[in-house]
Order: structure tokens, then sequence, then C-alpha cells
């Protein structure tokens, strides 16, 4: 998509937000007669207005500039980058559970091995070395947090 | 009241016999260099993901320790400016200029102990000016009404707008976007629930340290997985790191007014260290007794936007630490970390925690006279360090982010919103919204808000309250000449030029 297009599509997105906000907003309580900034909706509402306005000089600011076709701002660099991307996301929305399950050493461990594993190319995958690196950040992550500032964490099965 | 009094100054001795502060500073500011020296990791994110190793310190630990990283981590993005012509911070654009040929010419020692020498004048001179100029400010800020304080948070935010890069729109709506997340919470005035989504951990509002680390710190992992930007740069080699006095007298002059230029673009809200910097570079351009050799990798090309950013520092926390106005998004993730431990910025800080505040002045100092001997002794070892694999930083980053984001409110909650704000902060990133905004907006926002219903609330709903006011009127047309004179510029020039 180029950058044209794409600064339509936000400021469309943006000004849908904007509508629903609005929407929302009125629904909020308010008291009859009396001074309108009294009320719950009044403050949000005159975001939603602006915000709706910001979102349509947005949209007619792309229109008016000239498609240069600059399709510059690529997502993914390589079709292998969003795969690590997609697995980091998946790493990510785990690790609470996982936090909560097994215990946050142990979280912390699964994490930081996946990700190291991952990010390294294959010739330049050496475990015992993977293994260590992960051993040391999980300690110091341990002392750090669970010895030094005594944060309370979920009991996990493991540590 | 008076708040230029000597005893905020003596009240600050007594800091100069607790180790604790010193230990704290020396940590702050040798993490910070480190952090600083790493390409990718800007000096927000990194304040940003050490806040929460700061919960169990006193203010005056945690502050030292914070100002330390601060100090460190502007400074720092110098390192893998003149070694490998990759600026680790955004302050360090300017200096890989001339830093990057001098390294390749094989001065990169010479070029970091003058980046140290000029960091630490700019830096001892932007502590005194804070430690004069905040005080004044602060006693004519206590005078200040809520009409005067929305004035001057819509300057901020019509700043953050206008400077950060990408059209001035999206910038406004990035604000937007963060005074919209501000609302979340109990309404103040009436007590009703916005935007909670029945989750009781949002009554308290948005817990604005995890969407920090989220946009900031989370998201630029992201942003370098998606880029495969976590390959290793090759580091030249550094040789003979203090330079000869000769050579700190021919930058002199250079220091002092880069210095200057640093500390009062620093005090301008939203205007950080980046843009001293450049302005900094800029003048050297035109005033320069070597001007035209600007570029070729001459001491001076070093000197003024190290001395600049620098200086600025002391600066950006002016507006903050008087105003409770965060000036860019450093200072306004520094407020965060001040705000967790109960003290709330403005000009009442100087009235009410005035030990604190004389804390602070001696912190920055410190960290200024930390940052002169980490930077001269350990150039060699930050050297080694930058050119750490990625691949083990990012998972570490990202497992501190995590943990962080849990151990401010020890609540699972929070990690889901650093995932989330992580994600929102890597998409705004690939459409060009700019993050410093929607940070500014966030932490301002409810401020921003009870002082703008309480001033309509006082005036029985007349608008015109906020022109009655000189101050306040003064204020509301510097947003509009902000927001308007760039667009006015172009059409005047566009007239002129047909005539």
């Amino acid at each position: 998509m180029t950058k044209k297009n794409m600064d339509v599509l936000v400021g469309i997105i943006f000004f849908a937000l904007a509508g629903f906000l609005y929407i929302v907003a009125g629904q909020m309580p308010t008291r009859d007669g009396g001074i309108a900034a009294l009320n719950t909706g009044f403050y949000p509402r005159m975001l939603s207005i602006l915000l709706g306005i910001l979102s349509i000089s947005m949209v007619i600011g792309a229109v008016r500039t000239q498609d240069d076709g600059d399709k510059s701002q690529k997502w993914w660099a390589t079709k292998s980058a969003f795969i690590m991307f997609l697995v980091t996301f998946v790493l990510l929305v785990a690790y609470p559970f996982v936090m909560e399950y097994l215990g946050f050493a142990t979280a912390s461990f699964i994490f930081i091995a996946c990700m190291t594993w991952m990010l390294s190319s294959n010739e330049n995958r050496n475990p015992l070395f993977m293994f260590g690196i992960t051993i040391v950040l999980t300690t110091v992550v341990y002392i750090i947090f669970k010895m030094v500032l005594a944060i309370p964490f979920p009991r996990g099965l493991l540590i | 009241m008076e708040l230029f009094s000597m005893d905020l100054y003596l009240s600050g001795l007594q800091y100069f016999a607790n180790p604790g502060m010193f230990l704290a500073s020396f940590l702050g500011v040798l993490v910070g260099i480190v952090f600083g020296a790493l390409p990718g990791l800007t000096t927000t994110m990194t304040i940003a993901v050490f806040i929460p190793f700061t919960f169990g310190m006193s203010p005056f630990i945690s502050f030292a320790f914070l100002l330390g990283l601060y100090t460190g981590a502007v400074y720092g993005g110098s390192v893998s400016a003149i070694l490998m012509n990759i600026p680790g911070t955004p302050s360090a654009i300017a200096t890989s200029l001339d830093g990057y040929p001098m390294s390749q010419a094989g001065r990169a020692g010479e070029a970091i102990g003058i980046s140290t020498i000029s960091s630490t004048i700019g830096g001892f001179l932007s502590v005194f000016v804070l430690m004069f100029a905040a005080p004044a400010i602060a006693s004519i800020a206590l005078k200040f009404s809520a009409e005067e304080y929305v004035g001057i948070t819509l300057i901020g935010l019509s700043i953050i707008a206008i400077i950060s890069p990408g059209s001035t729109v999206k910038g406004l709506l990035a604000g937007v976007i963060g005074l919209i997340i501000g609302i979340i919470g109990l309404d103040p005035i009436t007590g009703y629930p916005r935007f909670i989504m029945g989750r009781a951990e949002l009554i308290e509002g948005i817990n604005s340290i995890p969407v920090m680390i989220g946009m900031y710190g989370l998201s630029e992992m992201l942003v370098q997985i998606s880029s495969s930007k976590y390959k290793v740069s090759v580091v030249q080699k550094i040789s003979s790191i203090v330079p000869p006095f000769k050579n700190i007298k021919r930058i002199l002059s250079t220091v002092v007014r880069s210095s200057f230029i640093g500390v009062i673009i620093g005090a301008l809200p939203a205007a950080g260290g980046s843009i001293a910097a450049l302005v900094a570079y800029g003048q050297e351009k035109r005033l320069g007794k070597r001007k035209e050799l600007l570029g070729t990798g001459i001491i001076e090309g070093i000197a003024a936007p190290e001395a600049a950013n620098n200086a600025s520092t002391g600066g950006a926390l002016i507006p903050m630490l008087t105003l409770g106005i965060p000036g860019d998004p450093m200072t306004a993730v520094l407020m965060g970390g001040l705000i967790i431990q109960g003290l709330r910025p403005g000009p009442l800080l100087f009235q009410q925690q005035m030990p604190f505040v004389s804390s602070i002045f001696i912190s920055l100092l410190l960290s200024v006279v930390f940052m002169c001997i980490l930077g001269l002794l350990g150039a060699r070892l930050y050297a080694k360090l930058i050119s750490f694999p990625k691949k083990y930083l990012i998972p570490a980053i990202l497992v501190f982010s995590l943990i962080g984001s849990y151990a401010i409110s020890n609540s699972i909650f929070d990690i889901w919103v650093l995932i989330i704000s992580g994600f929102v902060g890597f998409v705004f990133r690939k459409i060009s919204i700019p993050i410093p905004p929607v940070i500014l907006g966030m932490i301002l926002g409810p401020l921003f808000e009870s002082n703008f219903r309480r001033s309509l609330m006082l005036s029985e709903g007349n608008w015109a309250t906020f022109v009655q006011r000189p101050i306040s009127l003064f204020f509301l047309i510097v947003v509009i000449l902000l927001l308007t004179g760039p667009t006015l510029m172009k059409q005047i020039k566009k007239v002129t030029t047909h005539k």
C-alpha cells in the first residue's frame, strides 16, 4: 500500500473511532440544565470532535498530495522477519499465562531461550552458549526482581 | 512564600554525605551510557524500562538513579555515533557528522574524549541554570490559575506536535489520542467510570508506565525484529582518549555557546536534546572559526552538539519540575517516575518538598561528574559492549519490560497493557504517527481535563474566561501562532515570490 493510501485508510479508521467515542460519550449521564462542563460526557465528546476534525484533515491532506507510489514504509523486511515478528508476538502473549501457571523464572527462561534461538541464524546457533546466556539472564532477572525488589510473583508450579 | 531562598541550596548539601545517592547516581550513569550507546535504545526507552527498578527506593535515591540514567544515556548516544556512524540516541545525530569521519581517520579515542569534555561542561552549566531558574519560575507559576495551566498544556502539546517527524496534523492527532487514553477511569468531577470495560484495574486510569515501556521499549524491539535490524555492525578501534589541553582550549568558545543554546532550547516545552544538538551544530556552521571544515571530522563538530545535548538535560527539567509540564518524552517518563513515588511535580513541589528539590540539583551534579569519569575511563569497554549481539539484547529487554510492567502494581493486567501498547506503538511507527505526543497527551491529560473543566465551572460555563486573564490569553495566542505560523509563513513566501 502506498503512503497516500495508507494515510487515507488511517484517517478513516480514526474518524470511525471518533464517531464511536462521540456516541458512547453521549450515553454518559448528564444533568438537566446547569454547566455542560459538569457532565461526564462533556470532555470525551469534545475530544471525539477534535479527533474527528483531525482525521478528516488527515484524509484531505493525503488526498491532496501527489501519489508518488512510495512504498518505502514496508511492514516487514523479509518473509522470515514477518515470521519472527509473529513468533515474538505469540511468545509475548503466552508469557503472562506461563508466568501464572509455571512461575515467572520459568516463563522468563522459556521466553529468552526461544527468542535467542529464533534471532540467531542457522550457522550461528551454539546451543551450549545460548543455554548459558539464557541461564545468566534468567538468574539476573530473578535476583533483581525476586530477591532485591521482593516482588510478589504469582505462585506457579515451578519457580 | 519565598521559594528563592538559600535553604533550597543549603539543605541539599547533606546529600553529599549520602553514599546511597553516590552509588545510585554512579550505577545510573553507567547503565545509561551503555544503553544510550547501544543503537536503537533511546534515552526515553532506557528510563522507561528502568523505572520499575526504583520502586523500593526512597525518592531521593530513585531520582539520583533516574537522573544518572538520563545524563548517561544522552551522553552515551555519542559513543556509537562516533564509532559506528549510528547515533545511539536521536540527540547524537549531529555528533556522527564529524565524529565518524574522525573515527575513520583513526582518531576515535580523541573524538570520544572531546565528546566527554564538552558534555561535561554543558551538563555543569545546565545544572546551575536549573538551580537558579527553577525556583524563580516556580514562584511565578504559583500565581497561575486553572486557565493558565490549560494554556501552557496546550503549548506543550502544540510544540511536540509540530516538531515530531511527519505532518503537524498527525502530531496533533497523536496528542488527542494521548488525551483520550487519559480519560479512561473515574471522571475527576462526577466520579462516573469512563471506558473501564468492567475492569477494576482501570478505575484509577491506565497505568502510564506500562504504556510508556510498551510504546518506547517493546515497539522499538518489534520494529527491529520486523526490519531485521539486529545484525552487528563493525566497531572502530579506540586509541588515546583524554584530549590534550590545546584542544580543550580550542573548543572552549564553541562549548560555551552551544551549552547556552542547549539550556535554552531544552527549557522550551517539547524541544529536547536532539533539536538542541542540531541547532548548536548549525550555529557552529555559521559562527565557528573553522566552519568550512565541519563535516570532515573536526573536534568543534563534536563539541557543539555534545555540549548542547547534555546542556539541554537541566533545561528540560525546568518546565517539568516547576510547572508539572514535561518538556519532552524523556522528562515525561521521568515525571512518571516521580508520580509513582507519590510526588506531584509543579510549583508546590518547591514549597512542600524543598529537600527533594535540592536533592535533584545534587543528583544532576553528581551525574555530570560520574559521566565525565566514566566517559573518559570506560570508552574502550563501551566500544566492546555496543557490539554485544542484539539477539541476546532484544530478549533481555523484552523480559525486563514484561516483568517490570508486572512489578509496578503486581498485576498481570499491566502486562496486557504493555503488550497492547507495544503493538499499537509498532503500528503507529509504521503508519508514521509520532509516539511522543501520545505519551505527553496521556501524562498531561488528567491535569488538562481537571483544569479545563474547573475553569469552565468557576466561570459558570463562560468560555471567555480563557481570554479574559492576560497570561492565559498570551498562552493561547502562542498556541495559535505555533499552529498557524508555519502555514502562514509559507503563504506569505508564496505571495512575495509571486510579486
